[in-house]
């Protein structure tokens, strides 16, 4: 499986706006909400419906009463943090399976393999990142082609 | 104090008892000879002598015998004309002088009885005056014989010269005076040998000292029986009061030499490194109280056990040492220098030691001993974490925006965003952005001009109002951006202080920077300069979001960031206050904060005026 945080498909900006996902719910967790804007702006235009939640609670919540195809996740966010959630979300039985982005404003200060693992992550994106290669990366995400890592975690 | 001697020389002494003796034997030797010389003499004069008297014998009974005797008288004059002989006479049997050197005497009764043995050499003894008397005359006796018949006895009385008898007196002792060359030269050996005796020892225990080492040979006086002697004697004694006091200087320096030893172990148990030395098989021959104390180890302990014991002695049941292969097969290599970092857990705080292990080989190459030396790197290791840590969050505060920037750049440049509403949007949150990203450069470059030589101070005269308006100078653009009203109230007169400027500026524009930062828009910040007799009080005050109780005990930590949303919103490092607090310490100062969450804060910085 590629982990690459750059996804190969190079379609997304030849693909019309509004039907690379059509319909599928999508959860960003951010806790700047400039980014969950932009980042709302850019899965909005590409045909998800979108959601934001400012930190991981409010995300733990939301996934609790709805049902999302893809999460995107920061990393570092106050009162519960990504790490928290991808935890939580993968010792969940009806959530194991659900695919998981991560955003991440720090670089090579974590370990991108250790780190995929522990969490069952399918990608990790850096930022800055390309909202256009995050939106494929999702598209991909959500037709499987990106393979949901078995979490590794007890 | 030298004793007034007035000494002839060895060599002269011993060739005068040489030649003392020599010529006393030599004059005994001489003595002898005359005496034999006059011996020989005198026996050939006497033999001479006699020949003519037994001649005058002859003739005397020749004339008898031919002539009736009438040629006796002739002849016994004749003899007694001899310079030796004092008289001469001729007895007749019955008694009386037939002839006599003194014609008178003729017919006289001789007045000596004529010996029994009438041929030989008589001495003289009379008694005169009741004395007994020997005279100086030998006399001779001769029978003459006329024929068969005995006719008379020729005397003759002959001078014992003077010295003869000195002579034969003396040739009386010539055993004694025989034995006297052989009594001179036993004598002069004896005194010799004497003079000899003391140079000899001396030498004895000159050599005696040549052939032993200094301290073993022991020097004896000698008899004190001339200045030699106790001049010996005296240098006995000094070199034996040198020997003390030099074995005192080396008690002495040995004593010294403790004291040194007793201040290096001082000196090495002050020290906060930990300092071991150990043998080739590990024990500890040396320990200083910080080796033991680092390893959180009895002292008494330590003597008893190897290093490897005391190093490791925590990690307990499991052999494996918390080590890489990498050291553990440096440390198999006992002629390697190594380092080492090794993790320990004392009183349950986590400590890092750094240990070094340099071998110490002696010429021989023979018995190999270590140094060990423990340093406690805790601190260190935490201002390592401090600094990655800092780094890290430095770097997620320049990328948050660098994301925000890019994404709504990107999103922008997408065709489909065509509403000029949302392209000014996206372009003010990209401007926004921006300027957030050049206060955080700001803030670095602040952050690091105070970190940047934290140690020491360079203190010069400086003009308070004229820092302080440059602060203001350089936050007056975020307040006019934020909208927040400023006031500052500053006393127009203000001394000089001795500070180090370009520290207390940064750590005032820190302060304003934070009320700036921390103060919603349409709020306020003021400064408030204050003077006292002893220090400058510099109070900044906002209207911001204030901090709750337990963040105010941490703000000073390096690092501390609030978990208030708010806060995080902000991009910060958390270091900025730990060094408005240093520089407020290094000047002698300090830093007050007084804050109530919602409400707001003040900060207020105290530097003493001299």
């Amino acid at each position: 499986m590629s982990m690459s945080p750059i996804p190969k498909s190079q379609n997304a900006e030849d693909r019309t706006p509004g039907n690379l996902a059509p319909g599928l719910r999508v959860l960003v967790v951010e806790d700047n909400r400039v980014m969950g804007d932009v980042m709302r702006f850019n899965f909005d235009r590409a045909g998800f419906s979108t959601a934001v939640a400012l930190n991981g609670r409010l995300a733990w919540d939301l996934l609790q009463a709805e049902t999302f195809a893809l999460l995107v996740t920061d990393l570092q966010m106050p009162e519960m943090d990504g790490r928290e959630l991808c935890r939580r979300i993968r010792a969940d039985s009806r959530l194991v399976h659900l695919p998981i982005i991560l955003l991440t404003a720090k670089g090579l200060e974590i370990d991108r393999d250790q780190l995929t693992r522990e969490l069952g992550l399918n990608l990790i994106l850096y930022k800055p990142f390309s909202p256009r290669q995050l939106v494929a990366a999702a598209a991909e995400c959500v037709a499987g082609h990106v393979a949901t890592v078995e979490p590794a975690i007890s | 104090m030298p004793a007034p001697v007035s000494h002839i020389s060895l060599v002269r002494r011993l060739l005068g008892h040489y030649l003392m003796c020599g010529l006393g034997a030599v004059a005994a030797l001489g003595l002898g000879l005359a005496l034999s010389t006059s011996g020989v003499f005198g026996a050939h004069r006497t033999h001479s002598f006699l020949e003519q008297v037994e001649q005058t014998a002859q003739a005397i009974a020749a004339d008898e015998t031919d002539h009736g005797g009438e040629q006796v008288q002739l002849l016994v004059e004749q003899l007694g004309a001899a310079e030796t002989v004092a008289y001469c006479a001729v007895v007749s049997a019955d008694g009386t002088y037939r002839a006599h050197s003194c014609p008178a005497r003729v017919g006289q009764k001789c007045d000596a009885p004529v010996p029994a043995s009438r041929s030989g050499i008589h001495r003289l003894e009379r008694i005169e005056n009741g004395r007994h008397v020997v005279l100086p005359i030998d006399e001779y006796w001769v029978s003459l014989k006329a024929g068969t018949a005995e006719c008379g006895t020729l005397l003759v009385g002959t001078h014992v010269a003077r010295e003869t008898g000195f002579m034969a007196r003396l040739a009386d002792h010539a055993p004694t005076i025989m034995l006297l060359p052989v009594a001179i030269l036993l004598l002069g050996g004896q005194m010799l040998r004497c003079t000899a005796r003391q140079s000899s020892k001396i030498e004895e225990q000159l050599l005696q000292l040549s052939s032993s080492p200094a301290s073993a040979a022991t020097i004896d006086r000698l008899p004190e029986i001339n200045p030699t002697a106790s001049g010996w004697n005296r240098l006995v004694a000094r070199v034996t009061n040198q020997a003390t006091e030099a074995n005192l200087a080396a008690s002495l320096s040995k004593a010294l030499g403790g004291v040194r030893e007793q201040k290096a172990e001082k000196v090495l148990n002050k020290l906060s490194d930990g300092i071991a030395l150990s043998d080739q098989y590990g024990r500890v021959l040396f320990a200083n109280r910080s080796f033991s104390t680092l390893l959180g180890i009895a002292a008494e302990r330590i003597s008893e056990s190897t290093v490897f014991e005391l190093l490791f002695e925590n990690e307990g049941a499991s052999d494996e040492l918390p080590v890489s292969d990498e050291v553990k097969s440096q440390l198999s290599q006992e002629t390697l220098p190594v380092v080492f970092e090794l993790p320990r857990g004392t009183d349950g705080v986590a400590g890092v030691l750094r240990v070094a292990r340099q071998p110490l080989i002696d010429e021989g190459g023979q018995s190999l001993t270590h140094i060990w030396q423990i340093r406690d790197i805790s601190q260190q290791k935490l201002a390592e974490q401090a600094r990655s840590d800092f780094v890290n969050s430095a770097a997620h505060e320049l990328r948050t925006p660098l994301a925000n920037i890019k994404a709504y750049a990107e999103t922008l440049a997408l065709d489909d965003v065509t509403d000029l509403e949302s392209q000014k949007g996206f372009l003010n949150i990209i401007n926004s952005e921006a300027t957030r990203l050049a206060r955080f450069v700001d803030e670095l470059l602040n952050i690091s001009s105070l970190e940047c030589g934290s140690l020491s101070l360079n203190r010069q005269q400086t003009d308070t109002l004229r820092l302080l308006n440059e602060a203001i100078e350089k936050v007056r653009p975020q307040v006019q951006q934020k909208g927040l009203e400023f006031t500052s109230v500053i006393p127009p007169k203000l001394p000089e202080l001795s500070i180090d400027k370009d520290k207390v500026a940064a750590a005032l524009v820190n302060l304003l920077g934070n009320a700036v930062k921390y103060t919603p828009e349409g709020g306020k910040v003021s400064l408030h300069v204050a003077q006292t007799p002893t220090e400058l009080a510099v109070s900044v005050e906002d209207t911001g979001i204030g901090m709750s109780a337990q963040d105010l005990s941490k703000i000073c930590q390096k690092f501390f960031r609030s978990e208030d949303p708010r806060v995080r919103d902000i991009p910060g490092s958390g270091i900025g206050l730990s060094l408005v607090q240093e520089v407020a310490r290094s000047h002698g100062g300090r830093l007050e904060v007084h804050s109530e969450l919602n409400k707001g804060s003040k900060f207020t910085l105290f530097i003493p005026l001299s």
